[in-house]
């Protein structure tokens, strides 16, 4: 079906006319029942986010409302169910946390929303969760507006739908927004973060959690007081230089309600992060050894820059410090990539979600009436190497329909096209690059050519690339995402690609992913494998179509 | 106590969320939506793992149109679309791969302007002779059958037959009045003839014949009426008619009596039935199911459960459950098997508790040490020939509430007893299902139990598999039988479980007990 007609149509109609514009007409007249026009707006919204062709199948998306900022926060598993939170934006201007919970991190239950406006609050930012050994769970999060701080909220409840915010909050006091002014032994004045908490983590009877660093980069940082921090570098004020680039604030509590600043939690280094950069939505976690769990001595801290994006430190957390050995980038050209959160849960597995930047223009976001898409449940582990291994969640083959195989194939140029008739698709592909200079797959190819998405990994670069610019005629951000990626000698590239109708998410390997929204207009359902500069060969092409596994 | 307060703030929310409802902008709808899902979340007696309907009112909620098509499950459902305060009848839409977690799409089937039916009422799918789904329904409010097709992947959209209607309800005065009638159809396409064939239920179901399905041939009587199997004033509505081994089974409900079946054989357009059973008795809800074949093979049926829940429970602003899907097979000596599909064990969720053997003396009760009002409770009981025994459910610690279900070695029956499932009680209900009999024969106007019969072997240990989800209790027993019961507990503590003896002692093995994952949304 031609998706633009579709779209001018569906513009067209406006609300008035609709169910929830009509005057009320209970079916029983008692003030117990429920008005039949709101259970009817309410399907007829349900059927417009049906109707929406880019809603996500099996991408966690948001069940209603605006999902920006949509950061995935308060992650935690718990006796057999990953939960996971989800910061929004009412209607009032005022921000929660949506709460959702799953035994497979596919279907989700929706619970109450966790925290939200009240009890001092205008309103709750991003921040993480805990698990305490007698099974309680704690939130913490950045309290709104101005200079209240950083808050955490308890759950006792089996199915932890009731969270209590703490009569001790704010628990680390901010002195401005997101900043707290200290002093140190001479009595000069010093500043650290009191935003963005990280998850709570225990240790020797200790409890301990890390601040982000925007604001205090922003007030001192590389482009002086109140302006964001930005990609150029411009001239610093002088007294910055000790605010500069990402940094993160350590506290210590014995009991959860009082806490100490101890110290900045590492040193960030000029050769893997920009002055510009924050450091903000962190996570704290060791890391296993293995995508099935295990352990090793290495911890993980994921977070964001506002500039760019998600990124990650490996390293050795030792002496209340942590040393990083390793960082990576998981957004490159942009930052649409962006606020990570992480659990570990009862096998060792650490699995993050990200929030994944929607770029439709906000007539659709409003018409549809949801924003807000999170990346696919990535599990993480620590290679020998010592850099950081990277798959979707075992889960994933849970929605696998309709296999199909295709073997040993040359490829010299690019091969015949053959159609996947379904917009919900995954493919594994293994290719022995030989003397190719690029190779890879066109997905989501219209009849025309006129629009198509293409994966692939670029040996003389050495890149794994998703090119999108032909991606949509409409919508994104129709770029190149380009991540440093390359095979060792002898080695097979290995693509394991979900198409998920706007989305596209690529892992390659074990060790690379890139995730992108595409948001395709014409139904195009092509695939073409292909090779540049040289002969390539297809080892194994495999296929299946996914089942849908959000509701709605 | 929770419940009382969360009736409270139920009706303080509808008082207060409700009250200024005349905004007409999106971001209304949007609090709306997400208030009336967080309220429907919020019912302590909404199940959590039985498919139940999404919002609103689903009475009647009756699955339709249950088709396995390219890889998914697609069921249909009855809802009620309330339209200037009358209630439209059309059919929703879930799919599944795994038969347990539901994707909503949009409507299987509504009424379009030009349309002769007012709603859509009960029917079943079938393919045509090209491999086409079909859908056969009663358009409800003009006496006719119709049919509806799909030739997209994912049966998404569904196009009126041109065909239609293809059954009309004779006119009065007409010399075919009173022999049939248009009402809850059935159709499927027989290779061996090359036609089509429809079954119109009603007081009397005929039999139709079509090469085409356009022009249909009445042939008789489905059922032999006289056959004294079903009480006289029991009609003979949702048939659902397919094969199973080596039989043909019709699928059917009585309004009064909920739902039964006939095992026969169907040759030279005649239907010859060898045996009647029940799936529902006086008390239980088990109503107007609908039957699919999937890759395997296998025969899935789910159930409407008609809820019965208590007037001082508040609206949480919806209705309509669905029973589990349960795969029925026949065994080599004809009985009517009927299971839990093996998916469902995907819903354990880790942990879980076991227990090898367990002694339990006689008049004593044991309470397992894993609890909750979601769970799976699986066990083999070896028990005596004279003395009932069995599993309580829903078990406050003081004992006054709880829900028995037992085995009646004398009667030969399970029962459950729901007298004290609430602290509201003694809980009493009606024994029939939508429609009172005139003449009640064999039993009162309302009990307290629901009892199935059932006959354990000689030397045959009872084998129970018991769901419970919040208000509804599903009882497999030695993979033969199997009971339904709503129930409403108002307690919170009500989440024990315990096994009892009665007059002589028990030995329980292979006790699994497992916590159930949500599979519904909200």
């Amino acid at each position: 079906m031609n998706t633009i007609k579709k779209w001018v149509v569906l513009a067209m109609c406006t609300m008035a006319g609709t169910a929830w514009a009509q005057e009320e007409q209970p079916l029983v007249k008692s003030e117990n029942d429920i008005p039949s026009n709101v259970v009817r707006a309410t399907r007829e919204f349900r059927e417009r986010l049906l109707s929406d062709p880019h809603r996500p199948a099996f991408h966690f998306a948001f069940p209603e409302g605006d999902g920006h900022p949509g950061d995935p926060n308060g992650a935690f598993y718990h006796n057999g169910l990953y939960h996971l939170m989800f910061l929004y934006k009412r209607t009032d201007g005022k921000f929660a946390w949506g709460h959702a919970s799953s035994k497979d991190m596919l279907h989700w239950r929706y619970h109450p929303d966790a925290i939200g406006p009240g009890d001092g609050d205008d309103g709750c930012f991003s921040g993480g969760a805990f698990v305490d050994d007698d099974g309680s769970a704690f939130l913490s999060y950045w309290m709104l507006w101005g200079d209240k701080g950083i808050g955490l909220a308890k759950s006792n409840d089996p199915g932890f739908s009731n969270w209590k915010k703490l009569a001790a909050n704010p628990v680390i006091r901010s002195t401005e927004w997101g900043i707290t002014e200290m002093k140190d032994a001479s009595g000069k004045p010093f500043y650290v973060g009191s935003a963005d908490p990280s998850n709570i983590w225990k240790k020797d009877g200790k409890y301990y959690m890390l601040t982000g660093n925007l604001l205090v980069l922003r007030k001192f940082g590389s482009r002086g007081a109140g302006l964001p921090a930005n990609f150029e570098e411009g001239t610093l004020p002088a007294d910055s230089l000790n605010y500069q680039g990402d940094r993160l604030y350590l506290f210590e509590s014995t009991n959860l309600t009082d806490w100490t600043y101890k110290h900045e939690f590492y040193t960030s280094d000029r050769k893997w992060t920009r002055k510009t950069e924050d450091n903000m939505c962190p996570s704290f976690l060791p890391l296993p050894s293995s995508p099935d769990g295990g352990t090793s001595d290495k911890h993980l801290l994921l977070f964001i820059s506002h500039n760019l994006g998600c990124q990650y430190y490996v390293g050795d957390y030792k002496n209340d410090r942590f040393f990083p050995s390793a960082h990576g980038r998981m957004t490159w050209t942009d930052n649409a990539y962006f606020a990570p959160e992480a659990l570990v849960d009862d096998k060792g597995r650490q699995i993050m979600w990200a929030w994944i930047f929607d770029d439709r223009p906000d007539s659709l976001k409003n018409y549809y009436g949801w924003n807000g898409i999170y990346g696919l449940p990535r599990s993480l582990w620590v290679n020998k190497d010592g850099t950081l291994g990277m798959r979707p969640v075992e889960e994933m083959k849970s929605l696998r329909m309709n296999e199909t195989e295709r073997k040993n194939m040359v490829l010299s140029g690019t091969a015949p096209m053959f159609e996947k008739a379904n917009e919900l698709l995954e493919i594994e592909i293994t290719i022995e690059p030989g003397a190719a200079k690029q190779t890879g797959v066109v997905i989501g190819r219209s009849a025309d050519g006129k629009e198509e998405t293409v994966v692939y990994y670029d040996a003389e670069e050495r890149r794994l690339k998703v090119d999108a610019t032909k991606s949509s005629l409409l919508h994104g951000r129709r770029n190149i995402e380009s991540a440093p990626f390359e095979l060792r000698k002898g080695e097979n590239l290995v693509l394991n690609i979900f198409v998920d109708k706007g989305i596209v998410e690529v892992f390659a390997n074990d060790r690379q992913a890139i995730a992108r929204t595409i948001y395709p207009t014409l139904g195009g359902t092509g695939v073409q494998l292909f090779s540049k500069g040289g002969d390539a060969k297809v080892l194994s092409f495999k296929s299946w179509d996914l089942a849908a596994a959000n509701a709605y | 106590m929770r419940k009382s307060i969360l009736l409270v703030l139920g009706v303080m929310f509808i008082g207060v969320g409700y009250a200024q409802y005349d905004k007409k902008d999106d971001a209304d709808v949007m609090n709306k939506s997400r208030k009336l899902r967080q309220l429907i979340q919020s019912d302590p007696h909404r199940p959590i793992y039985h498919f139940a309907a999404p919002e609103g009112i689903a009475m009647p909620f009756d699955p339709n149109g249950g088709i396995y098509w390219n890889g998914k499950y697609h069921l249909g459902f009855i809802y009620q679309n309330m339209e200037n305060g009358k209630r439209e009848h059309f059919w929703g839409h879930a799919v599944s791969k795994d038969l347990f977690h539901w994707t909503l799409y949009p409507d299987m089937l509504d009424v379009k302007p030009g349309d002769i039916e007012r709603g859509i009422f009960s029917g079943g799918a079938f393919l045509s002779r090209e491999g086409i789904p079909h859908i056969i329904y009663h358009g409800e409010g003009s006496g006719t059958n119709l049919i509806a097709y799909s030739k997209d992947r994912d049966l998404r959209n569904w196009v009126k037959f041109e065909g239609n209607p293809v059954l009309v309800t004779p006119p009065k005065g007409s010399t075919m009045e009173g022999k049939y009638r248009a009402w809850d159809p059935e159709a499927w396409y027989d290779k061996k003839t090359d036609h089509y064939y429809q079954i119109s239920g009603g007081e009397i179901a005929g039999l139709f014949k079509s090469k085409d399905m356009y022009k249909w041939d009445y042939m008789g009587d489905f059922v032999d009426r006289n056959d004294n199997k079903l009480f006289s004033y029991e009609d003979i509505s949702c048939p659902d008619f397919f094969r199973i081994g080596d039989k043909d089974m019709l699928l059917f409900i009585s309004h009064h009596l909920g739902t039964q079946y006939y095992i026969g054989k169907f040759e030279n357009d005649k239907y010859t039935i060898e045996k009647h059973g029940r799936m529902n008795w006086p008390g239980g809800t088990f109503f107007a199911p609908e039957q699919l074949v999937d890759d395997r093979g296998r025969n899935i049926i789910w159930g409407w459960v008609l809820e019965r829940k208590p007037g001082y429970l508040p609206n949480y602003g919806w209705s309509g459950i669905m029973s589990l899907p349960r795969v029925l097979t026949l065994a080599r000596n004809g009985e009517l098997q009927i299971n839990p599909p093996e998916e469902i064990k995907n819903l354990r969720l880790p942990g879980g508790w076991k227990e090898k053997a367990i002694t339990v003396a006689a008049h004593t009760e044991k309470e397992l040490a894993l609890e909750g009002t979601s769970l799976e409770i699986k066990l083999d009981i070896k028990g005596s020939e004279k003395a009932a025994y069995g599993v309580k459910v829903f078990c406050s610690p003081d004992g006054r509430e709880e829900t028995v279900i037992s085995y009646d070695p004398v009667a030969k029956e399970i029962v459950v007893d729901f007298i004290k499932s609430s602290v509201q009680g003694p809980v009493e209900m009606v024994t029939h299902c939508i429609i009172e009999p005139d003449k009640i024969e064999g039993f009162g106007k309302t009990t307290s139990q629901q009892r199935a019969p059932f006959e354990l072997r000689k030397g045959e240990k009872l084998q129970l598999d018991i769901f419970i989800d919040r208000s509804i209790i599903e009882i497999f027993a030695n993979g033969r039988q199997c009971v339904t019961q709503v129930v409403y507990p108002m307690l919170d503590s009500s989440t024990k479980v315990k096994l009892f003896a009665t007059d002589e002692e028990v030995k329980v093995e292979n006790l699994e007990v497992y916590e159930m994952m949500e599979t519904n949304a909200y």
